[in-house]
């Protein structure tokens, strides 16, 4: 899929659901914050790779404090995990342990616009994108975390 | 004793610790990389899914027992900083393998190895982790079991005084995220063949999450600071119990009051006890075909600039936790936090893992698998240069991850310079 020409910078955000502008996603065709359909932080396959602020995804390695804070991290290479967050994935250690990251970002992203006086729109899915939505629509190269394959994501070894 | 003399004997003891602590991570992990925990060819076993659920499962207790590992090294340097020593980590590696570990009795019994995961190597495992018996005695030198050499350090720690202890910026401390038990590497599935069931598109997390067993404590990851004698004695007891549990136990099971964690020796006692199950056939599906105890200068030339980086890596990763105890602050969780996860998970992970798909067209059919020698650079100063020389020098037949080489560009440089910045 190709992306359109955007003039202006993008809002870099973790995963589908969790932009915070119009036309801000991947594809730069969403309505409103919230339904965007794709990740345009930079992938990464891990923790403590992210190059920026909000710009990991968690679940998988990290401190529970840090698995409980997905895509909000407070700097560079210090997300916990994979970006885009499969949907399969759940959190390891902290008190989201064995529930959804990608729900708990969500939960997360809507209490920051709350917070900023923004109305969002429901994400494309209300349960986040399936590892293998990602494999056929962004990259069919796409693997998240870890050598016991319970990312869902596959492995990455 | 005079307070010099008690101060000598703690630093060179602690310095022992240290290493041996240090000396079981090639080994575990060694063994971890050899073990496939994801097997495609169990299908037409009448025993698949129990093996394919082994081989995962070991997999997960093997690398719950070497992170924690990692911990004991960094709770006794804590304990050597907070007397003013500074521990030594760097080129520290123990080898040529099979090896004794430091201090330890002497004979054939008590040699370690790199080898492929198998019962034989479960039992010389439990040997290191081995209890102490309830009327042992604490050992100086020529242990019988690391307990009694701890009890001995314990011993010593009691003559100390509380004012003995400072240099706390300097140590590593809790809740910065250095250590962090239950991670996707120590998670494993109860029944491995979950994920032939069909993911619920209401609740996807549903499948995976509902099988994970986590061998670890949520707080069994936690460092501490060391600021008096009984921090001192707390770590120590802390080491003591997750390697052997407690010394009154009949069984060695748990580590901690609660039952939530079991010992690392009862980890390898349990896995002995499920190996029985299966065959040497059996096991040759889970594994990859290493050899025992290999070295760099037995293998083929060509295989060399792996076999380098991957040394270097491993050197560079004790460098940086070196490093790390003269520094503080953010400066410290720079160059350990970052440089040692990043460094860690996703480049020396990320190369074993991937040496491993390197056959050595010998006769026994083996792969190539990593040495765990030690590397010297030529300086601090061209320490990270010389990584990133040698990641630029393996050749792409070798199949390295195209990720590695940014990500060895992005580790924390070692050379911190004397304005506390550490650059990257």
């Amino acid at each position: 899929m190709s992306s359109p020409v955007i003039n202006q910078p993008r809002e870099l955000h973790a995963c589908m659901g969790l932009n915070a502008c119009k036309g801000h996603d991947r594809l730069g065709t969403n309505a409103c914050a919230g339904s965007g359909v794709c990740a345009t932080a930079a992938a990464h396959s891990c923790h403590t790779l992210n190059n920026c602020r909000g710009q990991g995804g968690c679940g998988l390695y990290g401190t529970g404090e840090e698995q409980n804070h997905p895509g909000e991290n407070p700097c560079s290479w210090q997300g916990s995990c994979a970006v885009p967050i499969n949907a399969e994935r759940f959190s390891t250690n902290g008190p989201n342990q064995g529930k959804s990251v990608w729900l708990r970002a969500r939960e997360l992203f809507e209490q920051r616009m709350a917070a900023a006086n923004r109305q969002v729109l429901p994400s494309p899915s209300a349960v986040g994108p399936t590892a293998a939505w990602l494999q056929e629509n962004y990259s069919e190269d796409y693997t998240a975390c870890g050598a016991s394959g319970m990312s869902g994501g596959g492995s990455c070894i | 004793m005079t307070k010099e003399e008690l101060r000598s004997l703690l630093y060179s003891h602690l310095q022992t610790a240290i290493e041996i602590e240090l000396s079981t991570i090639p080994i575990y992990l060694y063994t971890y990389y050899s073990i496939n925990r994801q097997p495609q060819d169990t299908d037409n076993l009448s025993n698949g899914r129990a093996l394919a659920t082994f081989a995962n499962k070991a997999g997960g207790l093997l690398m719950s027992v070497a992170v924690e590992e990692m911990l004991h090294m960094s709770l006794s340097s804590n304990i050597l900083r907070a007397l003013g020593g500074e521990p030594k980590l760097y080129c520290k590696s123990p080898g040529p393998f099979p090896t004794n570990l430091p201090h330890h009795k002497a004979g054939s019994q008590d040699s370690f190895g790199l080898e492929p995961f198998s019962a034989a190597q479960l039992k010389k495992f439990e040997l290191i982790e081995l209890p102490e018996k309830e009327d042992s005695k604490p050992q100086a030198d020529n242990w019988t079991t690391i307990g009694q050499f701890y009890r001995y350090i314990a011993e010593l720690i009691e003559q100390t005084d509380d004012s003995d202890y400072g240099n706390d910026e300097h140590q590593l401390e809790a809740h910065r995220g250095y250590y962090s038990p239950n991670n996707v590497d120590t998670v494993y599935p109860k029944d491995a063949y979950y994920i032939k069931q069909p993911e619920d598109p209401f609740d996807p997390v549903k499948r995976g999450a509902s099988q994970a067993q986590y061998p670890d404590n949520r707080d069994s990851g936690l460092l501490m600071k060391i600021r008096n004698k009984k921090d001192a004695l707390k770590a120590m007891r802390k080491i003591m119990l997750q390697g052997e549990g407690f010394q009154d136990s009949q069984t060695h099971e748990e580590d901690d009051r609660e039952g939530n964690e079991q010992t690392h020796w009862y980890k390898y006692e349990e896995l002995l006890k499920e190996i029985k199950a299966f065959s040497d056939k059996d096991l040759q599906i889970i594994t990859y075909p290493f050899p025992s105890n290999p070295t760099r200068a037995n293998y083929p030339s060509q295989f060399l600039p792996l076999v380098d980086l991957a040394n270097a890596t491993y050197s560079y990763l004790f460098l940086l936790t070196e490093t790390a105890f003269r520094l503080r602050g953010h400066a410290q969780a720079a160059l350990f936090f970052i440089g040692m996860h990043k460094g860690m998970i996703f480049i020396l992970d990320k190369i074993l893992g991937g040496m491993r798909y390197q056959y050595l067209n010998n006769e026994q059919g083996q792969v190539l698998a990593p040495t765990f020698e030690n590397y010297a650079f030529s300086s601090l100063a061209s320490a990270k240069k010389e990584l990133i020389a040698l990641c630029e020098a393996v050749p792409a037949s070798m199949g390295l991850d195209s990720n590695i080489l940014q990500r060895i560009k992005d580790l924390p440089d070692v050379n911190v310079g004397p304005d506390g910045i550490v650059r990257f």
